[in-house]
């Protein structure tokens, strides 16, 4: 496993193999096998190991970027990825059945084994779901004092991608 | 320095937000202005004779603890803001007040430090009037805007620049449906409006927030009027940069916010960023709800070696704050320089 890398989690469908795509020099390992959860999500295809990319700094040192299985079965190898890694990217899929407690589960969870910095990208919003705000994700860390970066994102755009690795960065850089 | 022949009275706000100082130092100068010479200063100073304190914070510890902590006799006068009437009842004045008479009678009467000079400016105040129903200040009219627009309702508003309408706004869903474009001042004003935001449903909207942040930080030295540069903010939500010019400096921004709360002029400091620019994006992020004006840092205060911390803000402590040296800085340039950032 690489030293130094970025680990991206979340629920199924939410966009951590578009992110990973995105950002990797190599093309992306995925271990996808059919979907057999379709009342949780309808793609066809879903992680059930890990995805795994990587990108070459100057000088060599490579970063790996590792994307967990949604699903919480799996949920035994998160702390075993989130060890010394840079950053932990948490994206929720805003059309999910219950996102906003999910993003409450991933962020109780990984709480308890990662003390880096952890970014929330809040993706599929464009998607209108009856009753249901985009901004119930900010407005539930307000209620409970959490400052964690929560931000309503496209991981098919490089910016917003960009602006979580720039979150992890600088994060890094004051810390 | 102080001025000779008036008398010193050390004034200090608590969680009070800025507009609301003006106000309340636009009547404290006019009540006093040839007798007292006012010293605004921050609550964890010595000998302060009056607290003007937001009456959220009332009763709770830590105020409990300052006014313990005072040996210094002083009056507390809490803050309220409300939309229709102004008064003064039980140490707590509602803004924007109708009468400054009311302000005159209770200073007189809690404030033994002024002893007569209230009186004695008596006659000038008896005649004055403030109108609550048309704000007497510009930044009362962007406190009003700004507390309709915080408060998310499911109704419409008619956005106001002036007698302008600009156009409709849906505080709830932050949708703006605009009529006109405008430049951010201190005239934006919303007024319940009569229709049904379904009328509008289907219409293109604007993002309200990311719009009022643009126009805020595009006019600065309208920008500048909202908060001076010496009042702690703190982080409430990150808010999405609209563009990658700005990513860098409001990431940055945010990250050390979510430290502790800053004045404008720490924050600049902290982030090594350019003074204007900083108090420009405090101003528009304060207007758009994703920092608030940040209770006196007293409040924050636990112990003596915080206490001293703070104190010592240029100090030791502020290094803290700066990007990290050496090997791993080294290794950040090469993450930034892989991508661009």
């Amino acid at each position: 496993m690489q030293d130094m890398k970025i680990v991206f989690t979340g629920s199924m469908g939410s966009g951590k193999t578009t992110a990973i795509s995105s950002l990797s020099d190599t093309k992306v390992v995925s271990t996808e096998a059919g979907n057999t959860d379709v009342g949780r999500h309808s793609k066809a295809l879903t992680t059930v190991g890990m995805d795994y990319g990587e990108f070459e700094l100057d000088g060599g040192a490579k970063v790996g970027l590792y994307g967990t299985p949604g699903q919480e079965r799996f949920s035994f190898v998160w702390p075993i990825l989130c060890r010394g890694a840079l950053g932990v990217i948490l994206l929720i899929d805003h059309t999910s059945e219950d996102p906003l407690r999910e993003m409450q589960f991933f962020l109780d969870t990984y709480s308890k084994f990662y003390s880096g910095c952890i970014v929330v990208g809040i993706t599929h919003t464009d998607v209108e779901v009856e009753g249901r705000d985009p901004d119930i994700y900010q407005d539930w860390l307000i209620s409970t004092g959490n400052t964690l970066p929560c931000f309503e994102l496209d991981m098919r755009e490089r910016d917003d991608v960009m602006l979580l690795v720039e979150t992890i960065i600088t994060s890094l850089e004051f810390d | 320095m102080s001025t000779p022949n008036k008398k010193q009275v050390r004034v200090a706000f608590i969680g009070v937000n800025p507009s609301e100082k003006v106000m309340l130092k636009g009547y404290f100068g006019f009540l006093l202005r040839t007798e007292v010479e006012f010293q605004w200063v921050a609550g964890n100073e010595p000998n302060i004779d009056l607290y003007l304190i937001n009456e959220q914070f009332k009763g709770s510890p830590a105020l409990k603890k300052i006014s313990e902590s005072s040996t210094h006799p002083h009056a507390i006068l809490y803050v309220n803001h409300d939309d229709e009437q102004g008064y003064i009842q039980q140490n707590c004045i509602h803004l924007p007040l109708h009468n400054l008479n009311e302000l005159k009678e209770w200073l007189n009467n809690n404030l033994k430090n002024l002893g007569s000079v209230v009186t004695a400016q008596a006659s000038d105040a008896a005649d004055i009037q403030t109108n609550s129903k048309q704000p007497s200040t510009l930044s009362e009219k962007i406190a009003r805007f700004m507390k309709t627009l915080h408060k998310r309702s499911d109704k419409l508003y008619e956005f106001y620049d002036g007698q302008q309408l600009v156009g409709s706004l849906h505080p709830k869903s932050k949708k703006l449906w605009l009529q006109q474009d405008s430049q951010f001042n201190t005239e934006w004003e919303l007024k319940a409006s009569e229709q049904a935001v379904d009328e509008l449903a289907n219409t293109p909207s604007e993002d309200a927030t990311q719009w009022i942040w643009k126009k805020v930080v595009n006019t600065p030295e309208q920008a500048q009027s909202v908060i001076d540069t010496e009042t702690p903010v703190a982080l409430k939500s990150w808010f999405k940069p609209t563009s990658n010019d700005e990513r860098r400096d409001l990431v940055r921004l945010f990250t050390i916010l979510r430290k502790r709360e800053y004045t404008v002029t720490e924050l600049a400091e902290a982030a090594n960023m350019e003074l204007q620019r900083v108090h420009s994006f405090v101003a528009a992020l304060l207007i758009s709800g994703s920092l608030y004006v940040a209770p006196d840092r007293m409040l924050n205060v636990q112990t003596h070696s915080e206490l001293s911390s703070l104190h010592n803000i240029a100090g030791n402590k502020r290094t803290a704050h700066a990007p990290k040296e050496s090997k791993s800085k080294g290794f950040l340039s090469s993450l930034r320089k892989k991508f661009g950032l």
